[in-house]
């Protein structure tokens, strides 16, 4: 089973979304703020990190930079979740180091299409 | 507050309401469904709707936010939608959870209207833009309530928010109740002043008014006053909210026309069921006036559709029917009655197109008052011709009867008619008149643009070439018409004709008159021969079709009846032939009536000039 984690600072947002991923299969690891996410990735790194962007403290592009940044992690494929629709978001996250970026509210489908091709592609 | 502004606090109002009204039903249909079993029973699915309830509830409250934006508020409206789409995403990401874990059917129906509802929020939430206000009409409160409330309607009628106006002038009482009402999901808007009170309850027509009773320049009971004056105010309740605790104070309020009364301060669950009682009365009666306004706008409209057509009693009864409107063609037994005005060409040509305008208006005004009498259907004015069907689009046991009544009343009538032609220096006028009894296809014929209804079939073609065998005065009727009658029939002579797709000769009757209960007879008892003493020779040219035939006959003219001339041919005539009269400057037609011995005829004017009349006249006068 493959294990993805997913950054959310929101509560409700992160039990929602955990428990749905789970239903379809992977086991999920769950990180409150930025900084968190890093760390456990460096304990014990996911297949695929699902990142929101609006973070405290340490926000998503940040997150994302230091991941890319940091050899033991940059192989680990990232989504960027916004609830910003502006139209550089996309290319904002990609030049971040994201692997890929959707939009919030999740539509669930679409995401697991993401999900299983980045995880695919990292086979 | 510039007029720009008071726009734009309009408009953000309005935004508000709308993205608030799908979260308000979102919080209906959660506790519709921990109201079920299948929720109520799993602690699991239990906790997730109310995720739901509280994600709607969050929402709803981050919206107030958006009372107190500028127009320059970009970042602050950036941040509400981030939020806000973040809340969304747990309806949507609940509700599916709950449609996978639920198979309760009933359950399964609410959760998917959440889902829709939170559609509708996301498409309003992307729609939302501060730089809007540039499409606010010049009333705005009044044309962003209206339409709002007609997307409340197109999206999701059944949840639709009622929406109340609260007025009062002092702010801070009138804040309370509005926000009192806004929890419970209405749609508020709010009035400072009597005369804003009206002004908003005639342009944006709340649901319901809550009235404060002291105000300065207009009091509450000088607006209820006008609201009772006013039909289109006095559909919306009122509910007065009063500071003064007297009893006689609430029984003035109703006396002049208050649906209730609640007394200051104002208890929550009071209001809410004064407002859910006089709601739930007012959408009774708003249903049953909708339903009287439907119904009498299909009224207005049949009888203007048909009213030209049918008789009064018969566009009655359509509307009391309810099968009577489903006019498609089927197959009825009627019996079609044709009227035609004899000589109608040739009279047409001596006339100037407004007097024969006139004539044909005089004549069909006279007709259609008989018809109507007799309660048959004007199917079609043709030229000079009427065609009439009695037993569509409603057959009556009497169907027949009326026919040959009305066609001898319309006989009857034509000397009416010829009164106001002799008055307006209009020519005379005879009729002919066939009747035919069978069946016909009924129904409203023609394309979907113009349509009327009407009769086609060959019965309808047969009384048209009954109708032409007729002279002026005369009604011929069908064998089937005669079979179908149950009134006595005071029959004339029999005429035996060949008709064109008949094979056989059909035998017509000659109708004088009618029975009981019409008893109706003709006039024109038959006038008696007169002979001439020298004979008028004549050329006949027989018609065919209305252009003169080549071929001719002469005959000698012995005895005059009237319109009826008896006349000797050498040659054989033929029978219930339409003639041409040769030698005038102005054309006479007649019809060759009868045989009435070897080489003796029956000749019958149709339209004879001046100069044909003088030279008949002069010869009889002699035969005195």
């Amino acid at each position: 089973m493959q294990t993805i984690l997913l950054v959310e600072d929101n509560e409700m947002n992160r039990d929602m979304l955990s428990r749905r991923l789970k239903r379809k299969g992977y086991e999920v690891v769950l990180a409150v703020d930025g900084q968190q996410g890093i760390d456990m990735c460096l304990q014990n790194p996911p297949a695929l990190m699902l990142l929101d962007m609006s973070l405290p403290v340490k926000d998503g592009w940040q997150v994302a930079r230091e991941m890319k940044a940091t050899p033991a992690l940059q192989h680990i494929p990232i989504i960027a979740l916004t609830a910003h629709a502006m139209a550089d978001d996309r290319q904002r996250a990609l030049l971040a180091g994201c692997d890929d970026y959707d939009t919030k509210p999740v539509d669930l489908p679409r995401l697991l299409g993401k999900i299983a091709h980045l995880l695919g592609a990292a086979e | 507050m510039s007029n720009r502004d008071r726009i734009f606090r309009a408009y953000l109002d309005d935004q508000r309401q709308s993205l608030q009204a799908p979260l308000a039903s979102v919080q209906a249909f959660t506790e519709s469904l921990l109201e079920q079993d299948a929720i109520s029973q799993s602690s699991e699915l239990k906790a997730d709707v109310k995720k739901i309830a509280k994600a709607a509830v969050t929402m709803t409250e981050m919206l107030a936010s958006i009372s107190g934006f500028a127009q320059d508020s970009q970042t602050e409206l950036s941040r509400l939608r981030h939020d806000l789409r973040n809340a969304i995403g747990l309806v949507d990401g609940y509700g599916d959870m709950l449609l996978e874990d639920c198979d309760d059917e009933v359950a399964g129906d609410y959760i998917r209207q959440i889902r829709h509802q939170s559609r509708l929020f996301q498409g309003r939430l992307e729609q939302f833009n501060l730089g809007d206000d540039g499409k606010v009409a010049s009333d705005p409160i009044a044309a962003i309530f209206k339409s709002f409330k007609r997307g409340i309607i197109r999206d999701d009628r059944e949840h639709m928010a009622a929406s109340i106006l609260v007025v009062d002038d002092n702010d801070s009482s009138r804040d309370l109740l509005a926000h009192q009402l806004q929890r419970q999901n209405y749609m508020v808007i709010e009035a400072a002043s009597g005369a804003r009170c009206l002004e908003i309850m005639r342009s944006a027509e709340p649901d319901l008014v809550l009235l404060d009773l002291v105000m300065p320049d207009m009091n509450g009971y000088e607006v209820l006053q006008v609201i009772r004056a006013d039909e289109a105010l006095r559909r919306i309740p009122v509910v007065v909210v009063s500071g003064m605790q007297d009893e006689e104070g609430a029984v003035r309020c109703i006396d002049a026309g208050a649906s209730d009364y609640l007394l200051k301060p104002v208890n929550g669950t009071l209001l809410r069921a004064r407002i859910g009682a006089s709601l739930e009365a007012k959408r009774w009666r708003d249903r049953e006036r909708e339903y009287l306004a439907e119904l009498e706008k299909s009224q207005r409209f049949i009888r203007k559709i048909f009213g030209r057509y049918l008789s009064d009693e018969i566009v009655q009864r359509l509307l009391d029917d309810n099968d009577g409107l489903q006019l498609g063609g089927e197959l009825r037994q009627v019996t079609i009655l044709m009227a035609d005005i004899r000589g109608f060409s040739a009279l047409s040509q001596q006339l100037a197109p407004e007097q024969c305008v006139q004539l044909l208006n005089n004549y069909f005004a006279a007709m259609t008052e008989v018809i109507q009498r007799f309660r048959g259907t004007v199917d079609e004015f043709v030229g000079d011709g009427i065609l009439v069907i009695f037993g569509a689009p409603l057959s009556d046991s009497d169907d027949c009867d009326r026919a040959l009544a009305c066609a001898v009343a319309m006989q009857l009538a034509v000397e009416t008619v010829n009164e106001r032609n002799r008055a307006d220096n209009l020519p005379e006028i005879t009729i002919g008149i066939g009747l035919n009894t069978g069946d016909v296809v009924a129904g409203n014929i023609g394309s979907e643009l113009r349509s009327k209804y009407g009769v086609v079939g060959h019965n309808v073609n047969l009384t048209g070439r009954i109708e032409s065998c007729t002279v002026g005065g005369q009604i011929l009727a069908a064998p089937a018409t005669i079979a179908a009658s149950t009134v006595q029939v005071l029959a004339g002579r029999r005429i035996s004709v060949s008709l064109k797709g008949m094979g056989d000769a059909v035998m017509l009757t000659e109708v004088l008159g009618v029975g009981i209960p019409y008893d109706l007879l003709l006039e024109s008892a038959p006038e008696e021969w007169q002979s001439y003493k020298e004979n008028i020779s004549l050329t006949l040219s027989v018609m065919a079709g209305k252009k003169n035939g080549a071929k001719q006959f002469k005959v000698e003219v012995c005895a005059r009846a009237g319109e009826s001339l008896r006349v000797v041919s050498a040659e054989v005539l033929p029978v219930l032939a339409d003639v041409s009269i040769e030698g005038f400057e102005v054309a006479c037609y007649a019809k060759i009536t009868e045989q009435l011995s070897g080489r003796e005829y029956v000749l019958t004017l149709t339209s004879a000039n001046t100069q044909l009349r003088s030279l008949l006249q002069m010869n009889s006068s002699r035969g005195r």
